[in-house]
């Protein structure tokens, strides 16, 4: 397995460090924090990594979906671009490939991703996406460097309150995905399967 | 005393803004999970080698090194309550690890908040050295990424407050 440790939007692989719970063996608890996932019949090695811990999983799983796929306020692409721009900070690859791939299936949009990833937290955007990927980089860092004048600018870019609370709310669970992904294990090339 | 774990839920009923109140009340289900991850995270009914009062303490560590005063003070009510030692109360503090263990777990802590992308294999490899089972590790690791998550609700949120007030 070849580590991968720049940004791309190639589809990627992710290995744990540690090893993942083995479905056939994992306890009623693991079970049941495991069927919160949305997909029962292929579940990933990261959630069976993160089954190790059923108690946190279980809320999670149905946090992270309602954050990212909730309906009405802030459109599904915008929220993907929310997750890449803190995935950026946190230099969680993984993450990044997956949200970065999406973002551009919802809007045939390429080339804000290659700007994103060639130039980083200082990438030049257009206008729009430029304040929501600011915002979400600036409450990324530690500690929160978001301020009210770039919540303001959020606001003027015609943002509702519900849109910029979903803003906040995207780009939060990837500073929570980011931090189980990228210190858990490592992106790594696709192996053929 | 102020219960720890509806923070979140009583938010929106706490907003002086109508239009944030309506936001917050459509996304109600979000932040009772927010709340509920919080529980399950510092004070989990398994909590393995790490025991309440430390994960406590590592919260309110995170919650200062985000500049979220208002959190740092939700978790340092809660631990008021759990008689900590002093050890246990200088990880809240901020001070570095009594022995090996615990420097192997406030180095993952501190790294993993401040600076996530240093965080590397060997931080993982010192945990399971130093006695962390795979289950402490992922659970330390939950505790880390949900604090930081919710530092950054309650600071957002914060944010559309004063912006749509």
């Amino acid at each position: 397995m070849k580590p991968v440790t720049r940004f791309t939007t190639d589809t990627l692989d992710w290995e744990p460090y540690i090893t993942p719970v083995d479905y056939d063996t994992a306890t009623p608890a693991q079970r049941e924090a495991l069927q919160e996932t949305p997909s029962h019949r292929k579940i990933s090695k990261y959630t069976l990594t993160l089954a190790h811990d059923p108690e946190s999983l279980k809320y999670r799983s149905p946090l992270f979906n309602l954050i990212m796929y909730g309906k009405d306020g802030l459109p599904r692409a915008e929220r993907e671009l929310a997750a890449v721009a803190t995935s950026v900070v946190n230099h969680c690859i993984y993450c990044g490939s997956v949200h970065a791939a999406r973002y551009i299936e919802l809007t045939r949009r390429p080339e804000v991703m290659d700007t994103i990833f060639a130039d980083g937290t200082k990438a030049e955007i257009d206008e729009y996406s430029q304040g929501l990927f600011d915002f979400a980089v600036a409450l990324s860092k530690t500690p929160v460097a978001a301020t009210q004048a770039d919540m303001n600018h959020v606001r003027d870019l015609g943002f509702t309150a519900l849109q910029a609370l979903d803003l906040v709310l995207a780009s939060a669970i990837f500073g929570w995905a980011n931090r189980l992904m990228h210190t858990l294990g490592q992106a790594v090339e696709p192996t053929e399967s | 005393m102020s219960n720890p774990f509806s923070t979140f839920g009583s938010l929106s009923a706490q907003s002086r803004s109508g239009e944030v109140q309506a936001a917050l009340a459509e996304r109600a289900k979000i932040m009772q999970l927010c709340d509920a991850s919080g529980q399950a995270v510092v004070t989990p009914a398994a909590c393995g080698n790490l025991p309440h009062a430390q994960r406590c303490a590592i919260a309110i560590r995170i919650a200062r090194a985000n500049g979220s005063e208002e959190l740092a003070t939700t978790y340092a009510t809660l631990f008021a309550t759990m008689q900590p030692t002093p050890e246990v109360a200088a990880i809240a503090d901020g001070a570095g690890g009594a022995d090996a263990r615990g420097a192997a777990i406030l180095s993952y802590v501190d790294t993993v908040t401040l600076t996530p992308a240093k965080a590397s294999r060997a931080h993982i490899d010192a945990l399971l050295g130093a006695g962390l089972t795979d289950s402490d590790v992922v659970s330390l690791a939950e505790l880390v990424a949900c604090i930081n998550f919710q530092a950054r609700v309650l600071a957002g949120v914060r944010l559309v407050e004063e912006t749509f007030a």
